[in-house]
């Protein structure tokens, strides 16, 4: 490798993944289903629940939740148990922002970091059978919000992705709580990485309060955010020679340790200690619970949350915060997919549902994120830290885009993504009209026979967009 | 907007036209395709008297940085490294100074078309960005929410436009809190973008709309949205939109404002249009006559002033307001930059503005003038300067419903 330098090494291993579309494509060619299925027509209400545990049902989700029923489907989503296609890891090994640390990507341009992120996010809510785990990356993801484009974020953004949200996505909350505090990308989005004695920011300790734990309702004062500032004084990012650039690092010098109080409580802990203390104490906190439940509970059942949110915060307590118990309850609730929710389908979800829908095949990239970016949700640069918007009317702007989108993916005039609507339509048995008509809305006859514009008013129909 | 023909022609003789004139709703978004009104013909273009912009500087905008109150000693102390250096502010009215970012801004004061008001915001304590712009976007007195949705959409649901499917507009894609609550209120990310795109083998635009229009024929928010925007692009499918930028800055704030130069200029009936601008949260290393918030002056600064500049003579019918959520804290910290604060400078530009000297009441930057936290108390209260802005230029009879139970006098930013 002599004369060869790690920037070369990187920036060839990143053509492959780059907008050298047909690489990718051809790799995506490989995750075309083939072969029939057992479905012709869908209830209402099965495909309302699919398009929200998930991002809608492929036409393997309707045929495999036909033979094992809605409990054991959930049950299967909720361990994400269903085998990774193996060609979906290896699109995603060899992205760059997967292959390499955050601190050595700095050779690549940040928009191809970002490229490369909302890449993998839209490979992998298209082409992963565990939806709902995707679904709560994405729920995650907006919780504990990053903005790539601020301070550099965009290089460890995959880090945070990969050691806070995925991992911890249907597990345990404190522990997604925990290694949030301790990710460089967070550290640096909420200013936390420059906090110290000398010169405190209370940009992190405020959000923590406010937004990551116990919710701007949840009872803390202006004092509680500066004393927890105060607590993660000196949590900061390494970057000293020859030690990992960009992982985590307590800095002791910057620690302010004189005592402080949070909720009322004395810190007992010193150090590194005390911002783990609090960490803890926010973790348990009642408000905490309540918080959670709301977010988790309007999220799924939206209008029809009723009085779900404190059931979940009486789970969530009772389980140490364990997601996948106030998940179980709330899927198998009866509420879950009756009509009349409210919840609109936000652009990230309305592309992948209908490129879902239609099996059809992309490499998620170019393209499809400018259209993405059009509908006004491009991934990962959402700049205040509460995450995208979650009402209906914030995303009344995007119909525009969603309508040529809706037409651009029926007539295959979307570079790098391809549908071939008559074979997928043979898998059914059924003529292709009627078949996009049936199984993507649920309804009995199709706006016209020419298959392409019925896809094209049944995607930009507004059924489409309230998850059918 | 009941679609209810027969209480039209029961009506003692209104015809068909008439009644639906009286609805003062656009003839397009009732009009099936398959309707004999789709005959009727597109509507021609809407005057409006007044139009308002509404520029919300995003983060909490350092209002002791963009005025600095230059005569209070004060305000060297706390910002040793921080403050505007005398010898490049520019002058006011021999009190308050203006950062030299803002030079084209400076300009309009000079021209008389700009007001002042300093130590403005709300009575909402929060230093929380999403609580105290909820606040301010709905109107409210403080974090206890009042009437509910924003306070331009409680206007627009009082009064009568002239039927506009772009009565209210948000340039950049969102449609903001000021407008929730409001039937009339349209996202639009830019002109460019204002076109389905149909590709050839789909055949023609036309016929896509008119397809999609009889889906979006239902009363659900969504439907009603949908009529919302193909109106728009009914209405624009007949003009060209602005390509080259010329004056503008190539940023969101200066496309958007480009862009609602170019829909006022057309009268399409524009009546009130909201901007965001900004990143102003300088926690660190804020920068002074250069960096960060510098930056967004400039930003700020060349885009408003390129648009007044175009709007030429029509610049007697348009008035905007610059706002922001809070200000910052006087002392600065020592990551040179500054946290959230209280009050800040609020801007008014209009014909006939009352500059000449920075209004409202200045409370002070002592020990004892300060509140507990260490912040400029306000002096003045936001919707103070609103309501002037609707009474004077708009129907003041609306102010009621807009802020109910409040007297709100005016500081004369207008003439």
């Amino acid at each position: 490798m002599a004369g060869i330098s790690r920037r070369d090494v990187l920036i060839g291993a990143g053509a492959l993944s780059l907008g050298g579309c047909s690489a990718a494509l051809r790799q995506a060619r490989e995750l075309r289903q083939t072969g029939p299925v057992a479905v012709r027509e869908v209830e209402d209400l099965d495909l309302r629940r699919l398009h929200r545990i998930g991002y809608g049902p492929t036409l393997e989700d309707l045929d495999h939740l036909k033979r094992i029923g809605w409990a054991a489907y959930v049950e299967e989503q909720l361990t994400a148990s269903r085998p990774e296609p193996e060609e979906l890891a290896a699109m995603l090994r060899r992205m760059d922002i997967f292959s390499f640390g955050g601190a050595d990507l700095r050779v690549l341009p940040e928009r191809e970091i970002l490229r490369q992120l909302s890449q993998a996010a839209l490979l992998r809510a298209i082409y992963s059978p565990n939806q709902l785990r995707e679904r709560m990356v994405g729920f995650w993801s907006d919780h504990f919000n990053i903005d790539a484009k601020k301070a550099h974020g965009s290089f460890f953004l995959a880090g945070d992705q990969n050691s806070v949200i995925r991992p911890h996505a249907m597990g345990s909350f404190p522990k997604m709580l925990n290694a949030s505090a301790h990710s460089p990308a967070m550290l640096t989005y909420l200013d936390n990485r420059v906090s110290s004695s000398r010169s405190l920011n209370e940009n992190y300790g405020r959000e923590l309060l406010e937004l990551h734990s116990l919710g701007v309702h949840g009872g803390y004062t202006q004092n509680d955010v500066r004393e927890v500032a105060r607590c993660f004084t000196g949590w900061s990012n390494e970057n000293r020679f020859l030690r990992a650039r960009g992982s985590f690092r307590f800095i002791p010098d910057d620690h302010d340790s004189g005592p402080k109080t949070v909720l009322g409580r004395a810190i007992t802990a010193s150090g590194k200690g005390a911002g783990d203390e609090v960490l803890n104490l926010l973790a348990e906190h009642p408000s905490t619970a309540k918080h959670i439940g709301t977010k988790i509970a309007r999220a799924f059942l939206g209008n029809h949350a009723g009085t779900w949110p404190d059931q979940l915060a009486k789970t969530y307590t009772a389980t140490e915060g364990d997601i996948s118990a106030m998940l179980r309850e709330i899927l198998l609730a009866p509420e879950f997919g009756r009509p009349g929710s409210g919840l609109v389908k936000r652009p990230f979800d309305f592309v992948v549902s209908a490129i879902r829908g239609v099996g059809a095949i992309t490499d998620g990239s170019g393209a499809v994120q400018e259209h993405l970016d059009r509908m006004r949700q491009p991934l990962y640069q959402w700049p205040m830290p509460d995450g995208y918007p979650t009402r209906p009317e914030a995303w009344h702007g995007s119909l525009l885009g969603r309508w040529a989108f809706a037409v651009q993916l029926a007539y295959g005039a979307i570079p790098g993504v391809e549908t071939d609507l008559e074979a997928w339509a043979a898998r059914t048995g059924l003529p292709p009209a009627q078949a996009l008509s049936q199984l993507l809305l649920g309804a009995e006859s199709p706006a016209s026979q020419d298959p392409r514009e019925a896809l094209a008013l049944i995607l930009a129909s507004p059924a489409y967009q309230t998850c059918a | 907007m009941k679609n209810d023909w027969t209480f039209c022609d029961g009506n003692g003789g209104l015809s068909r036209r008439q009644a639906l004139a009286s609805l003062g709703l656009g003839i397009l978004g009732v009009a099936s395709a398959r309707s004999a009104l789709a005959q009727v013909a597109v509507r021609p273009p809407t005057r409006v008297d007044h139009t308002l912009v509404v520029i919300f500087l995003r983060g909490g905008a350092d209002g002791l940085s963009l005025v600095p109150p230059a005569f209070e000693d004060d305000y060297y102390r706390r910002r040793p490294q921080l403050h505007v250096p005398e010898a490049v502010q520019l002058k006011l009215d021999g009190k308050f100074a203006m950062h030299p970012a803002l030079r084209p801004l400076h300009e309009i004061w000079e021209g008389g078309e700009l007001s002042i008001s300093h130590a403005v915001g709300s009575q909402d304590t929060t230093r929380s960005h999403f609580e105290a712009m909820r606040t301010m976007e709905y109107g409210d007195r403080d974090g206890s929410r009042g009437v509910g949705g924003g306070w331009l959409g409680r206007y627009l649901n009082a009064t009568n436009g002239g039927g506009s499917p772009l009565r209210a507009v948000a340039m950049g894609g969102m449609l903001p809190d000021s407008l929730r609550g409001a039937n009339e209120g349209v996202a639009l990310e830019s002109l460019e973008h204002l076109s389905l795109r149909i590709p050839a083998a789909a055949g023609d635009e036309g016929t896509w709309r008119k397809r999609i229009a009889a889906l979006y024929e239902g009363w659900d928010p969504l439907s009603q949205a949908g009529r919302e925007t193909l109106k728009v692009l009914d209405l624009l499918a007949s003009t060209a939109a602005p390509t080259e930028t010329g004056a503008y800055p190539e940023t969101p704030l200066g496309r958007g404002l480009r862009d609602l130069a170019f829909l006022i200029e057309r009268e399409v009936g524009v009546e009130f249009a909201c901007l965001d601008q900004g990143a102003w949260d300088t926690h660190v290393t804020q920068g002074v006559t250069e960096g960060w918030i510098a930056g967004q002056m400039q930003d700020v600064a060349q885009s408003v002033a390129a648009f007044w500049r175009e709007l030429g003579p029509r610049r007697k019918n348009v008035t905007m307001v610059l706002q922001t959520e809070f200000g910052r804290r006087v002392e600065e910290n020592q990551g040179l930059g500054t946290d959230h604060g209280r009050a800040s400078v609020m801007m008014v530009l209009d014909a006939k503005a009352n500059g000449r000297e920075v209004r409202g009441q200045w409370p002070g930057l002592k020990d004892e003038d300060l509140d507990e936290v260490g912040d400029l108390k306000v002096g003045t209260d936001y919707r103070q300067i609103l309501a002037e802005i609707l009474a004077k230029r708009f129907d003041p009879t609306a102010l009621s419903k807009v802020f109910p139970g409040e007297t709100l006098k005016p500081v004369q930013m207008l003439a």
